[in-house]
């Protein structure tokens, strides 16, 4: 048998780098090919090596199948000829062609044999060794991992459903029978179609994994392209992968593939941001665009099969099978194989010394869990009761929890506040964050009461989790759970259902555990003589879920939002090289708190109304009237102990004085003194965060029942804690790993300090859990609050709102104006300025809102009390809590009111008149109601003399009405409520509140958050997804 | 070296700062949310009067000597022009008025006086025994167009009884209750009236009997807690009274029978504290304080109704003081010698007089009962009293010293509105050489305008609901 002909084809544009290794491997093949064609394309310059023969041609030509068509167009054939097509990134070893030849030789039915590809800076690790594809889809499974060491284990593979072409010996006589290169794969699949051709036409392909050849990869890591890396070519794959699967698709699967492509999209969208591979999240968003470009090349590539008698069966064994896929999905996307070699196994000594470190750990959780599960239950024994008794958590500030989660919706969608008269609410991010509790089985009543119930636990294993990062002490971390779980400002905050604090405190201590992650802010446990062992690599996700935590807690408490900013940046340029990911944490939270920034940029320049919007209090709350260092520092409050334990006083101090000692001192260390430096900062900018509270209005009255309060300085105190624990634990982190005595007194003197710290902490629970304690304002009452048929009318057609009028104790009379069963403030403030302007939403012009205290007085006292005012903001009825007697006395005397009748739970009076309502047209002689949704209406009929549509709401921007489709024009209303004018003729009028401004931040929140959430998943990736 | 001195001096500077700040601040600057106040205007004004006594029980309704239904009677309303009927009395679209009645005979002889009120929502009655002899009439009114409702709560010398009697009362109307029929055999009563809608008029008949004769009947009218107050007059001079014709033997029995002797008049203070309190007591005449060996600090129970009795013999006042808001109100009981009767036997006539707030500066106002009536007028400072009539003009005018009570003449008519501003208290006296007595308090309506005070609150704020 004579030496076949072998015509080796190189083709390059110049641009590799590798070229010129390239040539110098051909030339130090051991066998030549019988001739060589160097075609270059685009008028590059080639230097060939002098010990080389080769045909240097000049074409130009597009592409690399351009390119080749090209050449073989005028070199002409011989019989038996064998095409070697090399790129220029592709240097093959000395003995490949030789084996190459050889296996061609062996296998004569063999179209095309091809050659191992491997790394070309390191041989020994594997590239490429044939690909195959899943029968349905056509997922491309490569037959070997990459950069599997190679050791010969895969030198048993003959046939194959496609090879590689590059470096690949190609019979000449098939290779022009099937049609060549198909050029509408735009060299990506390009081999993968003209190998499964060569089988479907009855050859054979083989690879030959002991001809090896050196593949740099050029056009798969688009190294000609202006960017670089294997994600800029992710698209062009993809789109070809599609592009397989449809040409090679019997007629029945085109439809399931084409709608299997939006599902694979958002899928794999969804997988790449959880990979925190935003790029390539972008290119699978353009796989679609460009198949829709692809379509004329796929029906090309169909046609071709028919014209080149590519229809033959393939045998099934030359598919991957669903095992092949799912081992290739996890081997190319989440990187199972490149993490299962690169972990190390410690040795038996270092095992046994782990192991012993994870018993003392979960000795340490154990004991954690077991005192925060017991304090839990000790604090929130009366809300576990009424949980169960279907009573709610109420109070003063708080009103009512057991809210509708289309109420709790609303309020998140439309931005709009419906407390008392209503208000543009500066977002709906606070009730958005409400909308997950809202979805708890039994409501928000249950998912508040157990967020209140929870959070301590809660509170304490997490601050366990984050206090592992800085040290490995096990009853440092338990310590340091105690303290922040009991901290006494938050177990005020639980006991007084301030669920917004009570959130952020918790959400503080997320987000510490998740920073540590992403920066890689971690100890190992010490082994073999106080060395730490390795710690897992820094975590895309964990800076995502970062974002996610610190974005709860400036939802729940807006006035961190900027002192976490400055913290973020502070802490992202002590994180080096990830520094951008550190900084990215910031991203979240201000994209959500957007509208507030906003809200206080329209106050500025007084620098005390800009200071109370950002500090405002968007959920349930008391006004605060303590002393605000002493919140700042965790003093417990003993008014809420028992009288007979007063005198224990010190005992609640002790916790706080502690742990903020330990911090400073910290500052001393050699070791720790950055942990410790960053400690302080978030320590000050917590006392910072709790002056600026208690010295802010965090709300300002509504003149419906919401009055003005100074907000909570405990959620400043959280973050002083944090940072306190911080800078201690970050020391004691430290402390353990150092020799000598210097070390060993510190660490037995912060073991004393933890123990009295924690054993304060454990104290204080059992204070406030003990009988004859007040631990807070909050109270349980049953769900309804309001008589029964009372809500009927707030929910009606005509959405009357009701007038609450209480007596106190003191003589006094307290008023609410609701719009449900009770205060809203669980889901939201009404959000006006100091004058009555609109904080929310794209703002508008101040309203002079009467507030309705002064109808109030009189209608308490008088029975000839002029109601009107209650009728123009929508109040058709009236309930007088019990014990008001003396209100009850002018009610029944005035002549404007009927008793509807009286229960346990109220005295119920109406409007006289009838037509109260949300909405309604005035005309000159009467008033039509019209039918009302909390922020929409109609379509109801407007009178034929036409009139003015008044909606019982103040001004704002977003609302519109219209006839038969129709703007109105708004005209201006004496009391500052929204009014239309509606022209003659009657018609459908409808109308709504919709805040332009509103709904970009709302969406843009969304994507947000939804990035973050998507992102914060662990899902791990690959070397070749993150490249 | 130096990047850590400067971070760690820098990172100490910044908790420095931030602790100072939160020291500056420590303290919320406002309270919130504020309290709203507001004036309002109170409707027109609107008087009853609870009408003629009667007999609570035991009117066999026969003639002669068992009879006991009176047959002489007299029973006048003085103040307002015109009157109406509510229920049992009467009412008036007026501010104030007063009631007098006199009785000639009968189980209820006597004179009996009271300044009529302006409905009211929460207010004490300081008077009545429900023991063997003792009758306590309630009677409510309710002059105002709307329904009201009230619930009396009864206290006794064991507290407070915790059956309450409610009462719904029409507009119009006025009921009223035996008090015997629901708290029997209480040697001292207080009672507590609230009222829903727009409040009612309460007043209290306080008759009494000695076997077959009378005992004294009057009107006991609305007190009020304080700490510091004064009952301006007891005792009021008045003489025990022989009559000739009992004297001389003129008696049922016919038979000749030596003259008794008529016991001089008693006063009684009566004091509940519905908290509970220190009380002391003192005794003050003409000259000023006078020595009483009582006088010393009482511990009352809350609820619990003391009698105490009061060693004088001619006009005083008592004041009282003490650490928590006290009621108080004296019985002065004039013996007589009877109309008819056996020769032992004594008849009586009693008033009360509720103490009135003598440390806040106040407009007291009344209605002259009749010409014959006496002003007696304490006062806890040494001050030139001036009774003013209806137009401001003075009607009367005294110096008193301090802590002293006396006797002010003055010009106005019957019927004629007096008012005295300050911190004195006073009240009418009227006394017959006959041994009847009868006294009128004047009442505050110098309010021109209701108060509210309102604020905004989440609902429910507490455990109501």
């Amino acid at each position: 048998m004579s030496t076949p002909y072998v015509r080796a084809v190189l083709v390059t544009d110049g641009r590799s780098e590798h070229l010129s290794a390239t040539l110098a491997a051909l030339v130090a093949l051991d066998e030549q090919p019988s001739i060589l064609h160097i075609v270059v394309t685009g008028g590059a310059n080639v230097d060939v090596p002098e010990a080389l023969a080769a045909d240097v041609r000049r074409v130009d030509a597009p592409t690399y199948a351009d390119a080749l068509s090209g050449l073989l167009d005028t070199a002409g054939a011989r019989e038996g000829e064998l095409l070697w097509l090399l790129h220029d990134d592709t240097a093959p070893h000395a003995d490949a062609l030789a084996r190459l030849v050889a296996t061609a030789t062996k296998r004569p039915r063999a179209a095309v044999v091809g050659a191992g590809h491997v790394r070309w800076n390191d041989a020994s690790r594997l590239v490429n060794l044939g690909t195959t594809v899943s029968k349905v889809g056509a997922r491309r499974v490569a037959l070997v991992v990459e950069d599997d060491i190679n050791q010969g284990q895969h030198d048993w593979r003959e046939d194959v459903m496609a090879v590689s072409l590059a470096g690949a010996l190609v019979r000449r006589e098939a290779f022009e029978a099937l049609g060549r290169l198909d050029a509408g794969y735009e060299g990506f699949g390009d081999s993968l179609e003209w190998c499964r051709r060569a089988w479907a036409a009855g050859h054979d392909v083989v690879i030959e994994p002991r001809a090896h050849v050196r593949h740099a990869q050029d056009g798969l890591y688009g190294a000609r392209s202006r960017r670089g890396g294997r994600g800029s070519t992710h698209a062009r794959r993809r789109v070809s992968e599609w592009h397989h699967a449809f040409a090679w698709a019997p007629w029945w699967a085109v439809l399931p593939l084409i709608l299997l492509i939006p599902l694979s999209v958002a899928l794999r969208i969804v997988a790449r941001l959880a990979q925190n591979v935003p790029r390539r999240a972008l290119a699978e968003l353009s796989v679609p665009l460009l198949l829709i470009a692809r379509a004329p090349a796929i029906m090309r590539t169909s046609a071709a099969h028919r014209a080149v008698g590519a229809t033959g069966p393939i045998e099934d064994r030359l598919f991957a099978s669903v095992r092949q896929v799912i081992d290739a999905v996890r081997h190319r996307e989440l990187g199972t194989f490149e993490r299962s070699r690169a972990s190390r196994v410690p040795s038996e000594m270092v095992k046994a010394e782990l192991d012993a470190a994870a018993a003392r750990q979960r000795l340490s959780l154990l004991t954690t869990t077991a005192i925060a599960a017991l304090a839990s239950v000790a604090v929130g024994l009366d809300y576990m009761r009424a949980l169960v008794a279907g009573k709610m958590v109420a109070g003063p500030g708080i009103g009512s929890t057991d809210l509708a989660f289309q109420t709790v919706w609303t309020r998140a969608w439309t931005g709009w506040a419906d407390v008392g008269f209503g208000s543009a609410g500066i977002d709906g991010a606070y009730a958005g964050l409400m909308a997950p509790f809202a979805a708890f089985p039994g409501g928000l009543r249950v998912g508040i009461g157990v967020l209140l119930i929870a959070s301590p636990f809660v509170a304490a294993l997490l601050a366990w989790w984050a206090a592992g990062h800085a040290t490995r002490g096990p009853w440092i971390r338990a310590a340091v759970a105690l303290v922040f779980g009991f901290w006494p400002p938050f177990l005020a905050a639980v006991a007084d259902a301030r669920v917004g604090p009570v959130l952020a405190h918790v959400a503080l201590v997320a987000a510490a555990v998740a920073l540590a992650r992403a920066a890689g802010w971690r100890r190992g446990e010490l082994v073999a003589g106080r060395i730490e062992s390795p710690t897992p690599a820094p975590s895309p996700s964990a800076g995502l879920a970062a974002a996610l935590a610190v974005t709860v807690a400036t939802v729940a408490q807006p006035v961190l939002l900027l002192p976490v900013a400055v913290i973020v940046a502070v802490l992202g340029a002590m994180a080096g090289r990830l520094r951008w990911r550190v900084w990215a944490i910031a991203t979240v939270p201000i994209v959500v708190g957007l509208p507030g920034l906003a809200a206080a940029a329209r106050l500025a320049p007084d620098a005390n109304l800009v200071a109370s919007v950002l500090a405002r209090e968007p959920g349930p709350g008391e006004a605060f009237t303590g002393s605000a260092w002493r919140v700042a520092l965790g003093m417990a409050d003993t008014s809420r102990w028992p009288s007979t334990l007063g005198a224990a006083w010190p005992i609640g101090i002790v916790g706080g004085v502690a742990v903020v000692a330990c911090a400073i001192a910290a500052i001393a260390s050699r070791r720790a003194w950055q942990t410790a430096a960053a400690g302080l900062v978030v320590m000050a900018a917590g006392g910072a965060v709790a002056a600026w509270s208690a010295h802010a209005t965090a709300a300002w009255p509504d003149g419906a029942g919401s009055g003005a309060i100074s907000g909570w300085p405990g959620t400043g105190s959280s973050l002083v804690l944090v940072g306190a624990l911080v800078a201690a634990a970050g020391a004691h982190g430290t402390l353990l790993a150092g020799d000598g005595t210097r070390f060993a007194v510190g660490r037995v003197l912060s073991a004393a300090v933890a123990t009295v710290a924690a054993g304060a902490s454990v104290a204080v629970i059992v204070f406030v859990a003990w009988p004859g304690s007040q631990p807070g304002s909050a109270t349980t009452v049953g769900t309804h609050v309001l008589p029964l048929a009372v809500p009927l009318e707030q929910e009606g057609l005509a959405r009357q709102r009701v007038l609450v009028l209480a007596s106190t104790g003191d003589g006094e009379v307290t008023y609410s104006v609701l719009t449900h069963d009770g205060s809203s403030h669980a889901i939201g403030r009404a959000e006006w300025g100091p004058e009555g302007e609109p904080l929310g939403g794209s703002g508008g012009e101040t309203v002079a809102i009467d507030t309705l205290a002064p109808t109030v007085a009189e209608a308490v006292r008088s029975g000839a009390a002029d109601l009107s005012a209650l009728r123009e903001w929508g109040i058709g009825t009236v309930v007088v809590a019990p014990g008001g007697t003396r209100i009850q006395g002018a009610l029944d005397q005035n002549a404007s009111l009927t008793l509807v009748g009286g229960s346990e739970i109220g005295t119920t009076y109406r409007l006289d008149g009838g037509n109260v309502s949300r909405a309604w047209f005035a005309t000159d002689d009467e008033r039509l109601a019209v039918k009302s949704l909390v922020t929409s209406g109609g379509p109801t009929e407007s009178p034929t003399e036409g009139g003015t549509l008044v909606i019982a709401t103040p001004s704002a921007i977003g609302w519109t009405a219209q006839l038969d489709g129709h703007e109105l024009d708004r005209v201006d209303d004496p009391l500052g409520r929204v009014a239309f004018d509606v022209p003659p003729g009657g018609g459908a009028v409808t109308y709504e509140y919709r805040d332009p401004a509103q709904r970009w931040w709302w969406w843009a929140s969304l994507a947000a958050v939804a990035w973050a959430l998507i992102g914060s998943v662990p899902l791990r990736r690959s070397k070749e997804v993150a490249e | 070296m130096i990047r850590r001195i400067v971070v760690s001096a820098g990172a100490l500077a910044v908790v420095t700062a931030s602790a100072a700040a939160t020291i500056i601040v420590a303290s919320p600057p406002l309270e919130m949310p504020t309290p709203m106040s507001f004036e309002i205007e109170p409707p027109a004004p609107v008087v009853a009067c609870p009408g003629g006594q009667t007999v609570p029980v035991g009117d066999v309704g026969t003639g002669g000597d068992l009879a006991s239904e009176p047959t002489v009677r007299t029973l006048d309303v003085w103040g307002p022009t015109s009157t109406r009927a509510v229920g049992l009395g009467l009412g008036a679209d007026d501010a104030i008025a007063v009631q007098t009645e006199r009785i000639a005979d009968g189980d209820i002889e006597g004179w009996a006086a009271l300044t009529c009120a302006q409905p009211s929502f929460d207010q004490w009655l300081v008077g009545g025994a429900t023991t063997l002899g003792s009758s306590t009439r309630l009677v409510l009114s309710n002059p105002s167009t709307a329904p009201t409702e009230v619930t009396v709560t009864i206290y006794g010398p064991l507290g407070a009884r915790e059956d309450q009697v409610l009462l719904p009362i029409a507009p119009g109307d006025s009921v009223q209750r035996l008090i015997e029929g629901v708290a029997t055999q209480m040697s001292a009563i207080v009672l507590r009236v609230e009222a829903t809608g727009p409040g009612v008029v309460a007043a209290l008949q306080d008759s009494r009997l000695e076997g077959f004769q009378p005992a004294g009947t009057t009107w006991v009218g609305a007190s009020a807690p304080a700490t510091d107050s004064a009952i301006p007059v007891v005792n009021a001079d008045a003489q025990a009274v022989r009559n000739d014709d009992a004297a001389s033997g003129n008696t049922d029995t016919g038979s000749a029978t030596p003259a008794v002797a008529i016991p001089g008049p008693a006063v009684t203070v009566r004091l509940m504290a519905p908290d509970g309190a220190r009380v002391e007591l003192s005794l003050v005449s003409p000259e000023g304080i006078e020595s009483w060996s009582v006088g010393q600090a009482i511990t009352l129970d809350p609820g619990v109704v003391t009698d105490i009795d009061v060693p004088t013999d001619r006009l005083g006042a008592i004041e009282v003081r003490s650490d928590e808001p006290v009621l108080a109100s004296a019985r002065t009981v004039v013996a007589r010698a009877p109309r008819e009767g056996l020769a032992a036997d004594v008849a009586y006539d009693h008033t009360w007089v509720p103490a009135m707030d003598v440390r806040t500066p106040t407009t007291l106002s009344a209605v002259v009962p009749s010409d014959g009536a006496r002003l007696a007028v304490y006062s806890p400072v040494a001050a030139q009293v001036e009774v003013l009539g209806d137009a401001d003009e003075v009607v009367g005018s005294a110096d008193i010293a301090a802590r002293t009570v006396q006797w002010v003449p003055i010009t106005a008519a019957q019927g004629a509105r007096i008012h005295i501003e300050g911190v004195s208290a006073w009240a009418f006296v009227m006394t017959s050489p006959d041994g009847y007595i009868a006294s009128a308090a004047p009442v505050d309506i110098s309010t021109t305008f209701l108060t509210a005070t309102v604020l905004p609150d989440t609902y429910p704020a507490s455990g109501g609901g």
